[in-house]
């Protein structure tokens, strides 16, 4: 063995930083709710155990199956739309905007908000979609409303446009990549071939851009789907999230047991959506040679 | 024969003021194999994308048989193009991509997969149909390519630099593959590239071109023969420089004095005048080495100093200082009773003879 393959003192220690940091802060913690997932709840404490009982009343008791259901809903309504509006927008960034320095300007102007605290950009919506807000002020004096409604905030509806606010430029940013590297060949050659380019657009852009898609919509639901600070400032009674649920149980219902299975849960769905992502992603990939 | 592409006073200027083609006007007559051949940035490649619809001209116009196309675009023309970079789609197999066309513009799936196997067969590829684009080597791509490429049965076959991507064995194969494949097929092709040889070989014509405008346009051996400009000279083949003064002259020939040597030339484009300075371009396969002090009066002799022998074989190419700029070669047939060890050697005075119809004379100094 040569001495560059002997793990040297400071090779080690260069090592374990993070080895540590991922035992200490990721796998202890998810063993601790795993284990935690399976005990029995005795007010106002719990005691160790190994039940699924847990597990049992999040399908059992409407309130929780209800609440992973309506929590899915959005996110896939988050997903959807965010690529509705991302795609298009990629296109023209990435197709129809000839300047390269007004394209990375545009580009920039979407990706940006990222830089901006994600609270306040979750915030400045309560103020847009408020009774005091701008959207009511604005319907009011185009003679719309009679008075400010107070049924654009605190609901379901606040909470999509809210978190597909957010959430837009992860969508973008995929499709930009994918579509850039496109080659502008192969679009020429569809034409060459008598296709014409709605046509074109559905069988060479749409097809080799669903890496970019696949990655996006990934992004999208997975962040919706943990998200806990939209239900939170502009969701109502009817808007609460699987996060938020999982923080009462660990807070104010002081039910560790069920907080945890319900994040394992949670955990799982997540996990799943990323697999089917990468398979997915797996056999759409095409060598752009 | 009718011309099926005439392109007329065309110009195209590029953003940013790049002019690619200035006022070219060529017509290609049907069934012909012509070549656009220039160094890159010469306009050749905008020609043949203004030819397909990816460019449209700033003035000019464009007409296919017979029909003006200069405002449809790409997907309303009867030519197909063989990308440089075969631009095949990498989520199709090969028989979808070769029938990708037919397949959009709504042709019955039967005649689709017909036409495919025949654009397969003919280019040898029918066992390969169901492979992706990413697992063929760069010969079988290329043959892809041209397979959907004249799938459609075009008018025109446009080709740009079809065969830049190919190591030199399978080029010089595929040169004469796609020569023969012409000559089958009765097509009209168009390619470009910047390759003299490929240009040679191939075509029926060959177009130089330099900064956006035709230099000259003729078949391959009289633009090897009599090349009109000292450019088509040295882009064609290899050609020694030397520059001079004329002497004296006469309508169909002069003598022009190059310091330590003096040559007399043919002109067959008519006089030049006394005084005028000239530069002098002789191929080295039409130039003699003179053994045992043989001289012809009838010839120029040249004499130098031999200073490298370059032996390829079947000929060696002699590089003989004449007293003027780089060193004249000289290109010798080896033979029975020329064998290499009966050639000078290096170091050693050597008599060159080059008769007057093969000293070519271009006005002015060598702009290379």
């Amino acid at each position: 063995m040569s001495a560059a393959h002997r793990p040297g003192p400071l090779r080690a220690a260069i090592l374990s930083l993070p080895l540590v940091w991922t035992l200490a802060f990721l796998l202890v913690p998810y063993l601790i709710i795993f284990t935690i997932s399976f005990y029995t709840r005795k007010y106002p404490t719990f005691l160790p155990d190994f039940q699924f009982g847990n597990y049992l009343i999040i399908f059992e008791d409407p309130q929780y199956y209800q609440v992973l259901w309506r929590t899915a809903k959005i996110a896939l309504v988050v997903a959807l739309l965010a690529t509705l509006l991302s795609y298009p927008l990629a296109y023209v960034l990435v197709f129809k905007i000839r300047s390269a320095r007004l394209r990375a300007a545009l580009y920039l102007a979407v990706i940006v908000p990222l830089w901006v605290s994600y609270l306040l950009r979750a915030y400045i919506w309560k103020t847009i979609l408020g009774s005091e807000g701008i959207l009511n002020s604005f319907l009011v004096t185009l003679g719309l409303l009679d008075g400010p409604s107070p049924l654009f905030l605190y609901n379901q509806f606040a909470m999509v446009v809210t978190l597909t606010y957010i959430f837009v430029p992860f969508m973008v940013m995929p499709i930009y990549t994918a579509l850039e590297k496109i080659p502008r060949s192969l679009l020429e050659a569809s034409g060459d071939l008598g296709v014409g380019p709605l046509r074109s657009f559905l069988a060479i852009t749409l097809p080799l851009s669903m890496p970019g898609v696949i990655a996006g919509v990934t992004f999208t639901f997975c962040l919706t789907f943990g998200d806990f600070v939209a239900p939170l400032l502009v969701g109502g009674p009817d808007g609460q999230m699987i996060a938020n649920v999982i923080a009462s149980q660990f807070g104010a219902t002081l039910n560790w047991p069920l907080g945890s299975a319900l994040s394992i849960v949670m955990l799982l769905v997540v996990l799943a959506v990323l697999s089917l992502s990468a398979r997915l992603d797996r056999t759409g990939r095409v060598e752009l040679a | 024969m009718s011309n099926v592409v005439e392109i007329t006073r065309v110009g195209k200027t590029f953003p940013g003021g790049v002019v690619a083609v200035e006022d070219v006007t060529l017509a290609v007559r049907e069934g012909e194999f012509i070549t656009l051949l220039g160094p890159s940035g010469c306009g050749k490649t905008t020609i043949l994308r203004l030819i397909a619809g990816f460019e449209r001209p700033d003035q000019g116009r464009i007409a296919l048989a017979g029909s003006d196309v200069t405002d449809l675009p790409p997907y309303r023309r009867q030519v197909n193009m063989v990308f440089q970079d075969y631009a095949l789609f990498p989520h199709m197999s090969v028989a979808q991509n070769v029938g990708y066309g037919l397949r959009v513009s709504g042709v019955p799936r039967g005649e689709v997969h017909v036409a495919v196997a025949a654009a397969l067969a003919s280019v040898g590829l029918t066992d390969k149909a169901e492979r992706r684009p990413h697992e063929l080597s760069g010969g079988q791509r290329q043959r892809v390519a041209l397979a959907r490429a004249l799938v459609r049965k075009p008018q025109v076959l446009l080709l740009d630099e079809p065969l830049s991507a190919l190591d030199a064995n399978l080029r010089a194969a595929m040169q004469v593959e796609l020569k023969h494949l012409h000559e089958r097929l009765g097509l009209t092709f168009i390619m470009v590239t910047h390759d003299q040889t490929e240009a040679l070989v191939m075509s029926d014509r060959v177009v130089v071109m330099q900064a956006g405008r035709i230099e000259q346009d003729g078949r391959p051996a009289e633009l090897y023969e009599r090349p009109r400009s000292l450019y088509v000279a040295q882009f064609l083949g290899t050609s020694n420089l030397l520059h001079g003064q004329v002497t004296a002259a006469e309508d169909d020939f002069a003598v022009i004095d190059c310091g330590s040597q003096r040559l007399s030339a043919e002109l067959p484009d008519g006089g030049l005048a006394v005084g005028a300075t000239v530069t002098l371009c002789i191929r080295p396969e039409k130039t003699q080495l003179l053994r045992n002090g043989r001289i012809d009066p009838a010839e120029n002799d040249l004499k130098g100093r031999l200073r490298e022998m370059l032996f390829h074989g079947s000929t060696a190419r002699l590089m003989v200082d004449v007293g003027q700029g780089e060193p004249f070669a000289v290109d010798v047939q080896l033979q029975d009773a020329l064998t290499a060890a009966d050639l000078p050697k290096v170091g050693e005075m050597v008599t060159l003879g080059v008769h007057p119809r093969n000293v070519a004379v271009f006005p002015g100094e060598d702009r290379r």
